[in-house]
Order: C-alpha cells, then structure tokens, then sequence
C-alpha cells in the first residue's frame, strides 16, 4: 500500500475536477451561442431531449463544434506541455516549432491535389506527415540543452519554409475559388464542422493523448537534463520518440479539421504549472483541461465579436497568444539570457 | 548495517576505451571500484574524467573493453536494474523547473517505482536520510531555482544519495561550495563509503582528495596514469608528473595535507 502524503493531495488535487467542471460549462455555453440564442437551460435539454429544431441546431450544427474544440484545445495543451518538459524550456509549443504551418502544408498539397475528396483520411495522415517533421527537426537541432534562442530560430525557419511552400501551392492553383477556400481553412476555424469531422480527427486524438500521457514520469526526471535522468532509468530515446510523434499526430489531425490553430499549447501549462507545483507529470492532464478550456472559451468569443463574417479562431488565438509569449520572455530574461545558445 | 544500505558490488572497466564523435577519450582504462571505499578521480582538465564516469555510470557505451557490475556486464543489465545500484550525480546540475527541494530529492527515488508526489514509508524515509546527510532539511518547501550555488549543489547531492544505490558516481560535487561546506559534503561522501557503498568523486581539490580519499586514480590524456592511496600516488614527483605542478607534501599527524603550491621552475 502506498500512502499519500496530505500535502500532494492538498496542493491541486482539486484542479483536475475544477478543470473539468469548467470545461463542462463552457461546452454547454458553446452550444447556445450562435445566430439562435440559447439560455444555457435551453441549450442543454436541447442535447439530451428532443427539442424539434432547437435539437437539430445543437445537435447537429453546435455539438460537432464544441466537442471539436474540447478535443483540439486538450490536444495542443498537453503537446505544449509535453514538448516544454521535453525541451526543459517554458518556451517550446508546437506553433512555436512551425508544426501547424507545416501540417497545413502537408494538408494544402492533398488538397490542392484533389485527393482528400477522394480518400478523406489522407488528409489527417499528410498534415501529420507535415507536423511530425517540423517537429522531429526541432527536437533533433535544438540538441539536448535546447539553449531558447536556438529553439525559436529553428522554429522559425522552420514555418517560414512551410509558409513560403504552401503560399507557393496557393499561386500555382488554378481555380481561385480554392484559393479562397484554402486561405480561409489556413488561418483555422471551427465554423460548419460536422460530426464527419469529428470521426475523422477523434481516433488521432486518443492516439496523441495516450502517448503524451505515458511520458509523465520521464518527463519529470528531465527536470534534472539528460544524464541524470538517464541515470535514473529514463529511456530518453524512447521518450523523445513519444512526445515527438504524439504532438505530431495529435497537432496534424487538429490542423487537418480546423486548420492552423497556434499558442494554446504555450498558454494551457503555463497557466496550471504553479497550481501543481511546476511538477512536469502532474502538469500534464491539468494542460490538457486548460487548453481544452482556452479553445472552448476562444471558439465562444468569436461568436460574440459583432462581425459580417465571423472572426477566425486562429487569429484570435494568435492575437491573444502572441503577447503571452512577448511576456514570457520578458518575465524570464534574465533566466533564459543564461541559457546556453 | 544502516537502514537503506543496499548490498554494494564492485564496479570495474575492463581495458576500457570510449570515443565520442569519433574521437578517442578514453583509452586502456582498468580500475576497479570496491565497496566501502572512496576512489578519487583526479587529472587535469580534458584529461576525460567525466567521459570516464558517464561509462562506469552505464551511460556511455565503450569502444572497447567493458564496464562490468559485480561480474556483471553493466551493458547487459536492464536500465531499471542499473538505475537502482548506480547513482550519478553529473557535473554543475541545474533544474529545469522552481521545483520545492524536497520534490526534486524524491527524484531519487524513481529508480525504485516511486511516485515523488506519493511516497510510500520507504522512500519517504530515503529522501529524509538524504536531506539530514545534506543538511538541507530547512530549505524542504524552498524552490530549487531560488537557492545559492552552494546550496543547490547540496540538493543535487541529496537527490544522489536518495537513490541509496550501492554505488555513487559524483562529478565534481564540491567544486562550487565554501570551504565549510567543502569539507562537509567530503565527511558525508566518507560516511556512505563507510556504510558500504563504493564511492568515486571526480575532483580538482588535490588537499581534500589527499585527505579524504582511500584511494586515488589519475587521469592524464585518457589513460590512467597512476592509481592507489594518497601516500602512494600524492608524492612531489607523482603530482608534478600528473599536474605539471611543484607541491607541498606534508604527513601530519591526522593525515596527509598536499597543496599544489607553485609552477615548476
């Protein structure tokens, strides 16, 4: 039998259920906002009792959307955990590595193509293809002291090349009307996604959370860099292969339903990690809820803001994402100007 | 025998040589590593020191020879096996994340299963022998990030010796701490080799190797270049040999004292 200490049970036992009940809330307030408003009583018999139209549009229009962005937002928040335990660095989120733009590229070629109208489950498989090797490339020249200026400078190239070859494929398409379709895709949303969607990118979901998950206890003997964890019986190739192919799948099959969606995977575990005393394993399902929440909570407000067309999720996200990493830096300067290079 | 005194084995390299990025560092290397004993590492910088304790670590495969655990080939033992008889303790660790001490001492005992968030009696008990070894126990709840050098470099050790593994491989533990706490970490490091654990310390402190040491390798240029106690190895010859220094040798009546005191003329 082994005893829990009183204090690991004090310190975020109750993050876990708080997250989830937030995350429930929020769901519910997705499903009744929309150009139907519903209070949220409304919204909710609608999903469990048959309400005529008021069920058709929750369930068929608003419950794909919501379930898409509990699974993408939890998705990114426990790759962005995963890949900072890895990297040892507060800094390293998949966007951050250029693994969103390349999924989108791998997306765009088989789209471009044609072939994703033929053989849907292609596209998760290119856009994860796509992710999986912006990632790896990452990890692999960051090198094990992953020094923050080298990380964001291969991340940066990184997305730079995949942006320049997807805009490369927008140009040379001949028919303009995919063109638009394509831009708009890229910049990433959850408007119209049905069910299909959800199928399609679910199974790459648990795939990504399972192994993401399994890396909690080498992550946290990471905390004390490579060879002392090694030392301690971690198999860091192994580890490094999880967490890589992980977020690879779990990023490529969100970037292959909803488009390019950045900076929630930065945000989630910064937002929990002081709440289960920076401990990188305990961090992990806490960033999950976090970024299931943030994703949620985000695909809300877009539906709020007062717009012709509504604003994309990913440029919120973005927008919003962006001064969070500014001010992560700067909170850390004096930390990460010591950090080897 | 103690509580958490595991039964040691002695660690020997076999003719062993490693390369890293192809480059030879280590050549014809044997020594041996006996329980209750304390083995000091010396030699000059780049003299491959650390490349030599990564590999009696197990963490660094040799080019040629082998590392072997008590007639066992280290190769051969599976990581978790390894894990619980080896503790290293790598050269001027940092932590990654503000960790609590006593979170990141309880790391140590993940070799054995544990999970530093819920300790089970035994390992709880481990990490607060190790703590008291240390005289840490005041800074438990400390952030690890918020600590002095010295005092970081005092968690780290903890972290080691919570492992409770027969053997102990330290990188240069007392290179960033003050005198006192020099010497204090040396006596801890003596008292685990007196509970029956096999001790190696890589060091630069040629006066606390001398004084503290049961026995002495020196590494110059990837080779062994002499290896046995301090009165042996320590004399004026053998460290302008080693050194390329003039020292002061001087048996005392409560040990050796050697000081590297000036280049030689």
């Amino acid at each position: 039998m082994r005893k829990t200490t009183g204090e690991a049970a004090g310190r975020g036992g109750w993050l876990v259920p708080a997250l989830v009940l937030l995350v429930l809330i929020l769901v519910v307030l997705s499903l009744a906002l929309g150009p139907v408003r519903l209070s949220l009583g409304e919204a909710a018999a609608a999903l469990v009792a048959d309400r005529g139209g008021a069920s058709l549009i929750v369930r068929e229009i608003r419950l794909p959307r919501a379930l898409l962005a509990v699974m993408i937002g939890a998705v990114f928040g426990l790759a962005g955990g995963a890949l900072q335990g890895l990297l040892r660095n507060p800094l390293a989120e998949p966007s951050v590595f250029g693994a969103s733009q390349s999924a989108a590229l791998g997306a765009v070629v088989v789209l471009y193509f044609g072939i994703a109208e033929v053989y849907s489950a292609l596209l998760p498989v290119a856009a994860i293809a796509g992710a999986f090797l912006s990632v790896a490339l990452v990890v692999l020249a960051a090198g094990p002291r992953a020094g923050t200026v080298l990380l964001v400078l291969a991340g940066l190239v990184i997305s730079s090349l995949a942006g320049a070859a997807t805009a490369l494929a927008i140009s040379l398409s001949p028919n303009p009307f995919a063109v638009t379709e394509i831009v708009f895709w890229l910049m990433g949303s959850l408007e119209d996604r049905t069910m299909r969607h959800v199928a399609l990118a679910a199974p790459f979901a648990a795939v990504a959370v399972t192994m993401l998950l399994a890396c909690g206890g080498g992550l946290r003997a990471l905390a004390l860099g490579e060879d002392a964890a090694a030392s301690l019986g971690v198999d860091l190739r192994r580890l490094r292969l999880l967490v890589v192919a992980g977020s690879a799948v779990g990023v490529g099959a969100s970037v292959a339903v909803a488009g390019s969606i950045g900076f929630v995977g930065l945000v989630a575990p910064h937002l929990v990690r002081p709440l289960v005393g920076h401990d990188p394993k305990r961090a992990l399902l806490p960033s999950a809820l976090a970024g299931a929440a943030l994703l949620t909570a985000a695909d809300c407000v877009v539906r709020l803001v007062p717009s012709t067309t509504e604003v994309k999720l990913g440029v919120l996200t973005a927008l919003v994402g962006v001064p969070f990493f500014l001010w992560i830096i700067l909170r850390r300067r004096a930390e990460l100007a010591e950090m080897p290079a | 025998m103690s509580a958490g005194t595991p039964s040691a084995h002695s660690l020997t390299a076999q003719d062993l040589a490693v390369s890293l990025a192809g480059r030879a560092i280590l050549s014809e290397v044997d020594c041996a590593l006996h329980p209750g004993e304390l083995l000091a590492l010396l030699g000059p910088n780049g003299a491959g020191k650390t490349t030599l304790v990564r590999a009696l670590a197990g963490l660094l495969p040799p080019a040629a020879g082998q590392v072997r655990l008590g007639g066992r080939d280290l190769a051969a033992l599976g990581r978790h096996e390894r894990a619980r008889a080896i503790a290293y303790l790598p050269q001027g660790g940092t932590v990654a994340w503000p960790l609590p001490v006593k979170a990141v001492v309880a790391l140590g005992r993940l070799p054995h299963g544990a999970e530093p968030d819920a300790l089970a009696p035994g390992d709880h008990a481990a990490v607060a022998r190790a703590m008291r070894a240390t005289d840490i126990e005041a800074l438990a709840e400390r952030s690890v990030l918020a600590l002095s050098g010295g005092e970081r470099a005092r968690v780290l050790l903890a972290r080691a010796l919570a492992v409770e593994a027969g053997v102990l491989l330290c990188d240069e533990p007392v290179a960033t701490l003050d005198p006192q706490h020099q010497l204090a970490v040396m006596d801890v490091l003596k008292a685990e080799a007196r509970q029956g654990r096999a001790v190696a310390v890589v060091m630069h402190d040629l006066a606390l190797a001398a004084r503290f040491a049961d026995r002495i390798a020196i590494l110059k240029g990837g080779r062994l270049v002499a290896q046995g106690a301090p009165r042996e190895v320590l004399t004026r010859a053998g460290v302008a040999h080693a050194f390329a220094v003039e020292a002061l040798v001087e048996e005392r009546d409560d040990g050796l004292l050697v000081l590297p005191w000036r280049l030689p003329r």
